[in-house]
């Protein structure tokens, strides 16, 4: 369960606040869309659910994990062990071949190197990206590439995914693709909160919340 | 982050930045070898010179001692010279008599000559030179001047000092036949001088040491000094020569080190600034920062390894080939074949290197801002 309260986020450069005192909670398993327009916050909001910001104030639990108040190594092992991160821009490496780019958070967790091979080809088969293991990440095309960081995200196998624009940079066929896959996902058990402009995208999620202006201004269910 | 992790990606790291690495490894075998070479090879020129000038010298390494009197000889007795003699510095000319008569100016010509280990005087009547009879007053004369004034051994010869109005005895004990440019009258310098002193005379004399080592002579040159005594060679320029060289090359040497160490930190910097996308990456799929700062950290230290190991190779074998070029014009060896002093300065560099350049990752890694890098590559 994720409870956050009064959240607020500040940046020095900017003249009001990105996040104005939200208060939100998020079922574990939960499909949840949060949609608005540039700069209504919602990629706040995600980058501090995943713990890659700290809050200005206001309070974020996670299963009774204060992550406001944690150490940074604390949180670096909520990233690796929570959470996974797909975002817009992939952020997979280039040099790396797809068995490497996946490997990482595996690498990072400390999972032990016998257990490595195994998940990393069961996971890419479910993103259908066996027959590109060994190919370099730069080589691949834009919904292999965001497919490719889906598996990064799942390696590990956490209970939340995080997704920010996953299809801001796809195509249609791509996107549909994308989605089913976070739909899949997320029937596995698995909770993933998605930010998204597009309302169709949107609409695969239990609940859709609105972001203006930094505050929630609507939620449907 | 355990060692298996830590060496996969070290190794991947390499291969994703070869030329980076490459270039901070060109970096600092430079700076290693400038460090070695200066250390192994050109700080060793006094030494070599040392080397040089005891070969010359068969071991035996002459100084002179200006400012003591002979009964100040306590002021020298605990330095090492195997050898220490009086030479006179000027003609001296005794006013010697023979019973009434005194001797001649055509006889003491070139007088006083010390009866040293290696005097090429043999006497056919009497004793010969020798070290006992130093401190007597003993003479030894020609036959020439045995004949003309009718002395034999055991015969007095009396030197009149006017000063005092005083007398000195001095018995013959030898007779010689002289060779061409001997002296017809030989005393024991030390017995005369000594004479002189107690008379209120001063002979100007000065005395010869021989050392053993030419390396120790700029030790006993300084503890001499402290004592006034003024001690002075024929290499004083030249040891003083390298000893500023010396000095200058230890500091070119700190230079070089400080640049070395500021030049690779800086290209370390550029490393991190590069290399920080992918910093990020890590940090967001849960990398804690203390692992990615073991990750630069082994990847600069395996970097500082192999630049030590291939400096050394470059510093051996620049010496080899010095030494091997110096010997065969002078036969000896101008630099330290293993020097274990260049050894722990190139490693003491090393550390210093590392030492900045964890430094310098740590307060990059630390700098990195996760959310602004998400912004701006959105951006």
């Amino acid at each position: 369960m994720i409870i956050i309260e009064q959240l607020t986020k500040v940046y020095d450069s900017a003249d009001r606040a990105a996040l104005d005192g939200v208060d939100l909670k998020i079922r574990d398993g939960e499909f949840v869309s949060i949609v608005g327009k540039s700069g209504s916050g919602k990629s706040t909001l995600l980058h501090l659910i995943g713990a890659i910001e700290k809050p200005t104030s206001g309070k974020i639990t996670v299963d009774d994990f204060d992550l406001t108040t944690a150490s940074d190594n604390d949180l670096s092992d909520y990233r690796s062990r929570k959470t996974g991160f797909v975002f817009q821009s992939f952020h997979l490496e280039p040099n790396f071949t797809v068995y490497d780019n996946v490997r990482l958070p595996l690498l990072i967790a400390g999972i032990p190197y016998g257990e490595h091979k195994e998940r990393i080809e069961k996971i890419l088969e479910k993103v259908d990206l066996s027959q590109k293991i060994n190919d370099k990440a730069s080589k691949l095309s834009g919904g292999e590439k965001q497919r490719c960081a889906i598996a990064r995200a799942l390696v590990c196998d956490p209970p939340l995914i995080l997704a920010d624009e996953p299809c801001g940079n796809l195509d249609s066929e791509n996107s549909l693709k994308i989605m089913n896959l976070l739909k899949s996902i997320n029937e596995e058990g698995k909770g993933v909160i998605l930010i998204t402009h597009d309302k169709e995208a949107a609409r695969y999620a239990e609940r859709i919340i609105e972001l203006k202006d930094g505050r929630i201004i609507n939620e449907i269910s | 982050m355990r060692f298996r992790e830590l060496c996969w990606f070290a190794k991947k790291e390499f291969s994703t930045c070869p030329f980076l690495y490459a270039g901070l490894l060109l970096l600092l075998v430079f700076a290693l070898s400038a460090i070695g070479m200066t250390f192994e090879t050109f700080s060793r020129s006094v030494e070599a010179f040392y080397d040089y000038v005891n070969k010359i010298g068969n071991n035996q390494f002459v100084c002179d001692l200006y400012g003591l009197q002979l009964d100040d000889r306590e002021l020298i007795e605990d330095i090492d010279f195997s050898e220490v003699y009086a030479v006179d510095e000027g003609r001296v000319q005794p006013v010697l008599y023979v019973g009434e008569d005194r001797i001649g100016e055509e006889f003491i010509y070139a007088n006083l000559i010390y009866p040293r280990k290696g005097t090429d005087i043999r006497t056919y009547q009497g004793e010969g030179f020798n070290y006992t009879n130093e401190d007597d007053n003993v003479v030894w004369i020609s036959d020439e001047l045995s004949e003309t004034y009718n002395l034999s051994v055991g015969d007095e010869i009396i030197q009149k000092i006017a000063k005092d109005d005083s007398e000195i005895k001095y018995t013959v004990i030898g007779l010689y036949r002289p060779k061409e440019s001997d002296p017809d009258i030989v005393f024991a310098l030390d017995t005369y001088c000594s004479n002189m002193l107690e008379h209120g005379e001063f002979v100007p004399h000065h005395l010869v040491g021989t050392l053993s080592e030419s390396r120790s002579y700029i030790g006993v040159r300084k503890t001499l000094r402290d004592r006034n005594v003024v001690v002075r060679c024929e290499y004083d320029e030249v040891f003083d020569f390298l000893a500023i060289a010396d000095i200058v090359i230890y500091i070119l040497s700190a230079v070089t080190a400080l640049f070395g160490v500021w030049m690779f930190n800086n290209a370390l910097g550029i490393m991190i600034r590069r290399r920080m996308v992918y910093l990020l990456k890590l940090r967001m799929i849960g990398s804690r920062s203390g692992s990615i700062l073991k990750i630069f950290c082994c990847t600069t230290a395996l970097t500082i390894i192999i630049s030590f190991v291939i400096s050394r190779v470059v510093v051996i074998a620049f010496t080899g080939y010095i030494n091997g070029l110096i010997e065969k014009f002078y036969q000896i060896g101008i630099a330290a074949k293993w020097s274990i002093k260049g050894f722990v300065v190139t490693l003491i560099a090393c550390a210093v290197v590392y030492l900045f350049g964890v430094l310098k990752l740590r307060s990059s890694i630390r700098k990195a801002n996760l959310g602004q890098a998400l912004e701006g590559s959105r951006a």
